[in-house]
């Protein structure tokens, strides 16, 4: 379980306020929706949760304890996905495994099991500039996925993708939530995206970012939900929020 | 680039230089610029003596351990200052400001310290490299998208894990970028340092030459320096390719941006215009014009100025010929299937750069039949004339093979005229064997497009007579052509194996004849253009050979 607490962040030694008592909790499991306009602050949140970004005030605590830097049970996906351009496909999702000591079999199990799955066992040999936007994120999923985490933040994960590749992504995804029972904390700046993705949708208001509601969005999570009517009203609902001042 | 154009590029750039050196030792006219072709004849000779030898090897190890010990020390230590921002930031305001200051200066304290010897130049060599590395490397690790590191991490990385998965492989391009570039100034440093208080190496021995007087051997120290120079960067460039197989595309991409700059510009410019004009199908040609020189050889002196006048008119003649057919052509070759991917159509290249190509040819043409004689350069307007007019013979009539071969027949007697000032008989019938095969096998060709030829009402012998006469008139040429072929051993007293060589050429046209059948033509293109490669350097190798073994046996 996540729980953040009067958060503040400013940069530039306080001549750039970011976060401005930022309150939430996310339980285990749960998914939560980040939305907010571009430049709020939000992307700032997912580094400060990947224990990237420090020198915060306030409370941030994963699983009972206060969070002091990168951990173990989260994986962080960029936004651009940050995959190695020098490294192959199959070089790029073992990495973590790598840098975690992670013995060369076991890699290779988790690697092939994992590529298999998201339908990348062909591309292993490839390098990054050779792939798709969306086999490009596939290998960055996969990569996350090889840590085994319990929490998994994604920083506008299909923000650069056509829309047949983003829903067919986003699809997967929900499978793969489900399967391994991931908490996910991702970021966007789609409304449609956040609904169908989060249980919860966080709107942010514009800099410095706070919190302006958490809407509960039970329905989330089944791909049929993409064409329901409640699914429109809760765009809708969220729209409306986001353009209020 | 692929490799096939980087050739190709290679070979015309050195074209390029060698008719621009020409032309330049032509205008100044001293020893001091010797022409190409003795330059180059001298450092074949020197090539194969041991000395050169010893110099080009000294002057190799000197600089390829400089440039190793270079990039050793350079390397890591432009991945530090990179990566540390406190190193950098108390280092690479000394390394700037010392940058632009000319290490050069530095030789004779180097070689007051640390003497005469081949370690002060390796020294000097490696300390003007180093830097250009280190900033080069620094700047790519400067250059290193934080997202990277972020994402590493984020997986809970060390800075030794960034530096070896990130800031390793990522500099590691940069630095051999570095090295390719820096290749001209490790050669220029080398022949300073070589070009005194040595008594070995390429720099040396241009030196020594200059002092002695012997211009043509300044140049074999050059050309010798520059093959050094040239080796280095291709290996360079390929170990790029080799140790950082990521950067294979992006490295290709790069070429195919910078075509956008002049010189790759020009020279990607050159490639369509010689796949279109199909100038390999010149080197092929020009062994019509070398057998000729052979027999002329025997009434009159050849000296290298006439050689290479009559290539580059032959050069001339046949880009102008072939481009003006693309020109007068484009429009029916857009309809045809076989000739719609040709670059006219395809629309590579527009109709007026062709005409300026066209314009162009014809005047090196023209030029070079000037400085053949005053009789060629009027002769070359009539010549230019029936070469253009042949483009137009097959919308009337079905002759147009006659003279399309009577077209390439003129070489012969172009060359006797040129180098002996009059017409003969005799090379008359090494024109008659020209026209005969070359009509003949344009005959063959035709036979592919017979179809398109009768629906546009084009006249070929196959779309007039059917595809079973024209084979047959295709057969008799050539058996005529072989006849032609063989008289001259007779008419020019040749020694009896170009008689062997006939033989041999007569079957490569039987070859060529069972290959093609009424009801099967698909092996017309790439065989045919095989076997009529061999048969023309088949015919000069014939004639070389049966002039110089003459009276010998």
């Amino acid at each position: 379980m996540i729980h953040v607490e009067s958060l503040h962040k400013e940069f530039d030694s306080g001549s750039l306020q970011v976060l401005n008592d930022v309150n939430f909790s996310v339980d285990d499991g749960e998914s939560m929706a980040i939305i907010g306009p571009s430049g709020c602050g939000k992307t700032t949140l997912l580094y400060i949760l990947a224990g990237l970004t420090g020198h915060v005030t306030g409370t941030v605590m994963v699983d009972g304890n206060s969070l002091k830097g990168p951990s173990r049970d989260t994986a962080f996906i960029l936004q651009d996905f940050g995959l190695l351009p020098w490294k192959t496909v199959w070089q790029n999702v073992c990495l973590g495994m790598k840098l975690r000591g992670v013995s060369r079999k076991d890699q290779q199990i988790t690697a092939e099991s994992l590529l298999e799955g998201l339908g990348l066992a062909g591309h292993r040999g490839y390098y990054p500039t050779r792939l798709s936007g969306g086999e490009k994120q596939r290998v960055a999923i996969a990569r996350a996925l090889a840590l085994k985490p319990k929490i998994l933040l994604m920083d506008e994960p299909f923000s650069s993708l056509d829309t047949f590749s983003r829903e067919k992504l986003q699809n997967t995804l929900l499978e793969i939530r489900k399967l391994n029972q991931l908490t996910m904390i991702i970021v966007t700046h789609s409304i449609e995206e956040a609904v169908f993705l989060g249980n919860k949708i966080m709107v942010m208001s514009q800099r410095p970012a706070q919190v302006k509601a958490i809407v509960a969005n039970p329905k989330a999570g089944h791909p049929s939900y993409r064409s329901e009517d409640t699914f429109f009203a809760m765009c809708r609902k969220i729209r409306e929020m986001m353009e209020e001042t | 680039m692929n490799s096939k154009r980087m050739t190709f590029s290679y070979i015309l750039s050195f074209a390029l230089v060698i008719l621009v050196w020409k032309v330049a030792a032509m205008g100044v006219s001293s020893p001091v610029l010797p022409p190409p072709e003795e330059a180059l004849h001298a450092f074949v000779a020197s090539a194969s003596t041991m000395v050169f030898w010893k110099h080009f090897g000294i002057s190799a190890y000197r600089v390829i351990v400089s440039i190793l010990v270079a990039w050793c020390l350079a390397f890591p230590a432009g991945i530090i200052i990179g990566y540390s921002r406190r190193i950098d930031m108390v280092l690479s305001p000394m390394i700037f400001m010392t940058y632009p200051i000319p290490k050069v200066v530095l030789l004779p304290v180097i070689l007051l310290l640390f003497g005469l010897g081949d370690f002060s130049k390796i020294i000097l060599i490696g300390i003007i490299l180093f830097f250009q590395i280190l900033v080069a490397t620094r700047d790519g690790v400067k250059s290193i998208d934080e997202k990277y590191y972020d994402s590493l991490l984020s997986m809970g990385a060390t800075d030794w894990d960034i530096i070896r998965e990130v800031v390793f492989p990522a500099a590691l391009p940069h630095s051999f970028t570095a090295l390719r570039i820096t290749t001209g100034t490790a050669i220029s440093v080398l022949f300073f340092v070589e070009s005194f208080a040595t008594t070995s190496g390429l720099g040396y021995m241009i030196m020594d030459s200059w002092a002695r007087a012997a211009y043509t051997e300044i140049f074999v120290g050059i050309i010798g320096m520059s093959i050094l120079g040239l080796a280095l960067y291709e290996t360079f460039r390929y170990l790029e390719r080799k140790v950082c197989p990521w950067r294979a595309n992006e490295v290709d991409k790069q070429d195919e941006e910078s075509t956008a700059t002049s010189v790759t510009h020009i020279l990607s410019r050159i490639i369509i215009y010689a796949h279109m004009i199909k100038f390999s199908h010149t080197v092929f040609a020009l062994p019509f014009a070398l057998a000729s020189l052979v027999l002329v050889w025997r009434i009159a002196p050849l000296d290298s100025n006439t050689v290479f006048w009559v290539i580059m008119a032959m050069v001339g003649s046949r880009s102008a010929a072939m481009g003006f057919n693309r020109y007068a052509d484009a429009a029916i070759d857009s309809k045809n299937e076989r000739t719609a991917v040709r670059e006219l159509p395809a629309g590579t290249i527009s109709r007026h750069d062709v005409v300026i190509f066209i314009v162009l040819s014809s005047l090196l043409f023209v030029v070079s039949a000037a400085m053949l004689s005053l009789l060629c350069f009027w002769l070359s307007f009539p010549v230019l004339f029936i070469l253009f007019f042949y483009s137009y013979t097959k919308r009337f009539t079905w002759l147009s093979h006659i003279i399309l071969g009577f077209g390439i027949s003129l070489v012969p007697m172009a060359v006797w005229v040129a180098v002996a000032g009059t017409l003969s008989s005799r090379i008359a019938v090494l024109s008659l064997f020209l026209m005969t095969y070359i009509a003949g096998f344009d005959i063959l060709y035709s036979c592919q497009d017979i179809d398109f030829d009768r629906q546009e009402k084009l006249y070929s012998i196959p779309a007039v007579f059917g595809i079973q006469n024209a084979l047959r008139a295709s057969t008799f040429l050539h058996i005529v052509s072989v006849l032609f072929l063989a008289s001259l051993y007779w008419i020019f007293a040749l020694h009896p194996v170009f008689l062997v060589f006939v033989v041999v050429i007569a079957v490569l046209f039987f070859v060529e004849h069972r290959l093609v059948k009424p009801n099967d033509l698909t092996k017309i293109n790439v065989a045919f253009y095989h076997i009529n490669s061999i048969i023309s350097v088949l015919l000069f190798v014939a004639i070389l050979a049966g002039e110089l073994l003459r009276g010998v046996l």
